[in-house]
């Protein structure tokens, strides 16, 4: 956001912002790692919710290392002896997926080649209809399964 | 601000000074404990290690201002005396809740700028922790304002984004 002389919806006073000379918050430029710490203290919703604040901020989500889904956000779930699971839709296809730790991963195709470019997750097991290319080296066991609904991708 | 910190005299007079300068260009007296916690400065008296006297060093901190630097040195030398001790974990998050308690929001975002620049991670880890506190099941509107985001989505792409998770917009509190 811009300096103060611009077009900004002030609500009262709350703001974290810091601005630069040039008139720049300072705070975006703070690593993503820092931000995604932040958001390993929210909740699911708000976590997923971040995703949309802007193009920056987008991938961010996918760096939270303890993301929980519960079960009001799962779709659909697999019982893995030994593995927590949770399924969730993200997009139009839907992939389920189990990691190796209790973290939790499921997302379309497009958002886990993100996870892999960003994260040093790994996938023990993945359910998916189409398998980006990328995530081969990253998963250990893949069953292919239909879950599209049809719609297509952002 | 900057002789509060400099003129505090709890400690050891024994205890070697270090000068830190402030990006607006104040010199602050530390510790030299103090300042090896602060990375640029751990590694500039590394580089300068052959210097014989500490007092002579000057160590530039270009990106924190004195202001920030007031709040921040106190803190940290508290912090490292809670942590010499065999303290339970439970004084120091109660010491971290004073100090964050009654930080402003734009205080908040100067620390952490300033914990992250100076590699103070313990302190970047309680502010995130408050920043999250400060966000929590906020609008999204809410958050971009509190962090100075700007919404670069088409008006069409947010709608997108938002029909695939609607969940995730649901219940939140009014800003």
């Amino acid at each position: 956001m811009r300096t103060s002389t611009g077009a900004v919806r002030r609500k009262g006073n709350r703001r974290a912002r810091v601005v630069d000379n040039e008139g720049e918050d300072r705070i975006n430029a703070l690593p993503n790692y820092v931000f995604s710490n932040i958001l390993t203290f929210l909740p699911i919703e708000n976590v997923v919710a971040t995703s949309s604040l802007s193009r920056r901020w987008r991938p961010v989500w996918i760096l939270v290392r303890n993301l929980c889904f519960n079960d009001e956000v799962a779709i659909g779930t697999i019982v893995v002896p030994g593995v927590r699971l949770a399924a969730f839709q993200h997009a139009s296809n839907l992939i389920e997926g189990v990691a190796k730790t209790p973290h939790i991963i499921l997302f379309s195709g497009v958002v886990l080649e993100n996870w892999f470019e960003f994260s040093d997750h790994e996938l023990g097991w993945l359910e998916t209809e189409n398998m980006p290319p990328c995530l081969t080296q990253h998963v250990t066991k893949i069953k292919m399964e239909a879950f599209t609904n049809g719609k297509s991708d952002l | 601000m900057a002789s509060s910190s400099s003129s505090s005299s709890c400690s050891s007079s024994s205890e070697k000074k270090i000068t830190l300068k402030s990006s607006d260009g104040e010199a602050l007296n530390v510790e030299k404990n103090v300042a090896l916690e602060f990375e640029p400065a751990k590694g500039f008296l590394e580089d300068n290690s052959e210097e014989a006297d500490d007092e002579a060093i000057v160590v530039p901190l270009p990106n924190v201002s004195a202001a920030v630097l007031s709040e921040l040195i106190p803190y940290v030398k508290q912090r490292l005396e809670l942590s010499a001790k065999p303290v339970q974990k439970k004084l120091i998050k109660a010491f971290d809740d004073q100090f964050t308690r009654h930080l402003s929001d734009d205080k908040l975002g100067e620390l952490m700028l300033a914990a992250n620049y100076l590699g103070v991670n313990y302190l970047l880890d309680v502010l995130c922790d408050v920043t999250a506190d400060r966000i929590k099941n906020k609008s999204v509107e809410y958050v971009r304002e509190f962090l100075g985001i700007q919404n670069d989505f088409t008006p069409e792409e947010e709608a997108e984004l938002r029909a695939q998770c609607p969940w995730a917009f649901e219940g939140v509190d009014q800003d």
